[in-house]
């Protein structure tokens, strides 16, 4: 059932050649704040640029050791020229080490289309959405002249439209891990999700749909004995989860990730100019922790602790990422305060399966004495 | 010869006046004034026209990180507190005081309220967040829009974003703004950038004039204070005293041989080190992190990019003119080719022999981008260049015995292409 979903991810850059052989323009990105409706109604396929387990050589030369493993990991696959086949990237104002990332790119591999949108920081005030519905426009006519179209209200609109379908039904896939039994595993979620910012919508939505209709009747449910959140910054690969799922037994049954919920749960509203709802949609959606307030992530955390009634929560965030660093007491606390045992790991781009193994074993061992 | 400094007749006022940064906020707070935590890049011309005492985040960790011994134990505290040793080091410091209750100035001076901004990276938001949370105290943040080519309505967005923080200001103090000091408060500050920016002229002379050491204990004044009347006459004082020694050819390092630019932020826990260079016969001539305080477009003249001409600034007659020259200041083109291109600049301009660059640890938005910027340097001018890695407030990021040799290796290098070279001195075009 999820064949065709790991495919995408595994071969996905053959995946955008082959789009790129049907005509498609692939534009890439690193961050979720991207607002890829708009890329979308300029007729281009958003492609989102994750790391790969292969040890950076070339990026050293740009960025010191103690960046993130991610940003390393796409500098180092641009420098190699594997995304040489990109019609453009574009880059929004979250982290510090993603914009400075895209400014090394930007000078030392040539791209036909480059854009920095400058996404506020502040989320919660009208002088930050006035600003944000301008930056908007200005992107939309950068999109215009860089891929020769026009991008109009029902244009934009209809992508609306097909990424709002895109985040509903993989929030579906949310609903039914909430279950006592539930029928898709944290794993193949990640897949689904993977997949969706890897190829057209409309050809995923598709295969989402038909995915859906056959999940009830499945016959190899996973097994669910320890039932775990992941809380997480960019998890790029299902390598984790695979792990955790499969060896150890647990299953995560909900998250907050941006390669996960906080990318599925916040839909554009249909009503009024479009350019205005997509501007609420990304400042309104649960927050990374790049932006403030950041109060609507931590409620989003406890919320979803609640209903799919986890046991314990994984903390995984990338090694050397500062805002989740500096979030991760304040998290710690409310777990603890709301009685929720967790363990806490740092990702990079290729895991460390025995330590993970060792610690992660040892947590559940202490979630499951603390259920008895 | 070894160094012999003459002693800077300004040094006791510059004392003195960070003496009297430190002690305003025990008196301001018994005077009933309200204490405020907040980045530096938060207005302080602004800040400075009403009755408050700011703490510059940044200024407490400079002083905590030279608080010796401790410094590792305020780190250890916030570490305690699960804010891990990659994260600024600054921010550990104000954090770790925080959670022990003591620092530099003594007990942790609590604020009354919080201002965030990201005026230098996303991470003071964060930092700022970190303190608010333990205080529930107003507190508010302030978004700078990131822009290599910012337009009107970036500016429009700052600007409204400072109304806001003069209301906040209203709200907490409970008074009514006062439009004169306002003007004052922003025209006095922009005086002491005009004075700053001559003080960043004077150190081109040969030999250069003050220490980069000394030059950072000047920082407050321009930093922190520069809304003030006092730290403009310090600076006043600062730059006629150069001027001086300009005039009579006396320098800082009076066997001065080398003229070294250094990029990046001070190692605030160990500024003896830039002694180790002067004994050396090399001077810090110039220094981005310093220079950026002045009007540095102006400095640099017409062909760097700029935003709403804020090479010029103009003498504000009312608030609405006073905010908006403020606003030009902050929202200002920036990016990796902005800062390739001002290093280049200050390293020709300033003609300088060799740069060193300090990779700071944790920093990642000062940090990233050097590499890039070493190179694009060196193939434009030729000159030799040193990473250094350390921290600027984490001793324990700091190896003096690795510094030593590979100072001694670099500073050898350069008088190896003096010799060669020759155009003595001269940058390569």
């Amino acid at each position: 059932m999820f064949t065709s979903f790991r495919e995408t991810v595994e071969s996905r850059h053959n995946h955008a050649r082959e789009l790129k052989a049907q005509g498609k323009k692939v534009v890439g990105y690193f961050c979720i704040y991207t607002p890829e409706e708009l890329i979308h109604a300029a007729g281009a396929v958003p492609v989102r640029i994750f790391s790969c387990e292969e040890q950076p050589t070339q990026s050293d030369a740009h960025l010191q050791p103690f960046f993130c493993p991610f940003a390393r990991s796409i500098l180092d696959q641009g420098l190699k020229g594997r995304y040489d086949y990109l019609d453009g990237l574009i880059a929004p104002s979250t982290c510090d080490t993603l914009r400075l990332t895209y400014e090394i790119w930007k000078k030392s591999i040539p791209m036909p289309f480059f854009d920095f949108v400058n996404v506020p920081t502040r989320v919660d005030t009208v002088n930050a959405r006035t600003f944000f519905v301008k930056e908007l426009a200005r992107l939309k006519g950068a999109l215009e002249r860089a891929y020769d179209t026009v991008i109009t209200d029902d244009s934009l609109r209809r992508a609306i439209d097909v990424y709002n379908t895109s985040r509903s039904q993989m929030k579906e896939l949310y609903v039914l891990r909430e279950a006592d039994k539930p029928i898709v595993s944290g794993t193949e979620t990640l897949l689904v999700v993977l997949a969706s910012m890897l190829t057209t919508k409309d050809e995923h939505n598709k295969k989402v749909k038909e995915l859906l209709e056959k999940l009830p009747s499945r016959s190899n449910p996973p097994s669910c004995d320890t039932r775990l959140m992941l809380v997480g910054s960019e998890i790029d690969n299902t390598a984790l989860l695979e792990l955790i799922e499969g060896e150890l037994g647990a299953l995560v049954v909900t998250d907050d990730s941006c390669t996960g919920s906080r990318y599925v749960w916040d839909n554009v509203t249909t009503e009024g100019d479009p350019l205005v709802a997509l501007a609420g949609r990304y400042l309104d959606k649960i927050p990374c922790p790049t932006k403030h307030p950041p109060e609507r992530r931590f409620q989003h955390i406890l919320e979803k602790l609640k209903t799919a009634r986890a046991q314990g929560v994984l903390l995984a965030f990338q090694k050397f990422c500062d805002p989740h660093s500096f979030d991760y007491p304040e998290i710690e606390r409310l777990l603890k305060e709301a009685g929720i045992p967790t363990v806490y790991m740092e990702v990079e781009n290729k895991i460390a399966p025995g330590q993970i193994r060792t610690r992660v074993q040892a947590f559940l061992e202490m979630v499951e004495l603390e259920l008895v | 010869m070894g160094y012999q400094p003459i002693p800077l007749e300004s040094w006791k006022d510059c004392k003195a006046l960070n003496n009297e940064y430190g002690q305003r906020i025990s008196r301001g707070r018994a005077a009933g004034r309200l204490v405020g935590w907040m980045s530096a890049v938060v207005s302080p011309e602004i800040t400075w026209a009403f009755e408050v005492v700011p703490i510059g985040g940044e200024w407490y960790g400079a002083i905590a990180a030279d608080w010796q011994q401790e410094q590792v134990d305020l780190s250890q505290a916030a570490e305690d507190a699960g804010y891990s040793r990659e994260l600024c080091a600054y921010a550990r410091m104000s954090l770790g005081s925080m959670f022990s209750g003591r620092g530099p100035l003594g007990d942790f001076p609590k604020p009354d309220f919080v201002v965030g901004a990201k005026g230098g990276c996303n991470i003071q938001i964060k930092w700022y967040e970190a303190i608010a949370r333990r205080y529930p105290v107003p507190f508010l943040v302030l978004d700078t829009p990131y822009s290599p080519d910012p337009e009107e309505y970036h500016l429009e967005y700052y600007l409204s974003q400072l109304y806001e923080y003069i209301a906040f200001l209203e709200e907490v103090t409970g008074t009514k703004t006062d439009e004169e000091k306002v003007v004052k408060s922003v025209t006095t500050a922009f005086r002491s950038s005009d004075v700053w920016d001559e003080i960043m002229e004077l150190m081109k002379a040969r030999p250069c004039p003050i220490s980069m050491k000394s030059l950072y204990s000047y920082m407050p004044a321009i930093v922190n204070m520069a809304a003030t009347p006092e730290a403009l006459a310090l600076l006043t004082k600062l730059r006629d005293e150069l001027a001086q020694r300009v005039e009579e050819g006396a320098g800082d390092v009076q066997d001065e041989s080398i003229r070294l630019l250094w990029e990046g932020m001070p190692l605030w826990y160990k500024l003896d080190f830039i002694k180790y260079f002067h004994e050396n016969g090399a001077s810090f001539i110039a220094n981005g992190y310093l220079s950026g305080w002045g009007n540095i477009f102006r400095t640099f003249g017409d062909d760097v990019p700029t935003s709403f001409g804020t090479k010029i600034w103009t003498e504000p007659n009312s608030l609405r003119e006073a905010v908006l020259e403020v606003a030009k200041r902050y929202v200002r083109g920036r990016g990796l080719s902005h800062r390739i291109q001002s290093t280049i600049r200050l390293a020709q301009e300033w003609e300088a022999d060799g740069v060193i660059w300090h990779s700071n640890r944790g920093c990642k938005q000062v940090a990233s981008g050097e590499l890039d910027c070493r190179r694009s340097l060196q193939e434009e001018t030729g000159l030799p260049t040193l990473l250094l890695e350390a921290s600027m407030a984490d001793s324990r990021d700091f190896s003096e015995a690795q510094m030593i040799a590979r100072a001694d290796a670099f500073l050898e290098q350069v008088r190896q292409r003096r010799r060669e070279s020759k155009n003595v001195g001269k940058v390569q075009r």
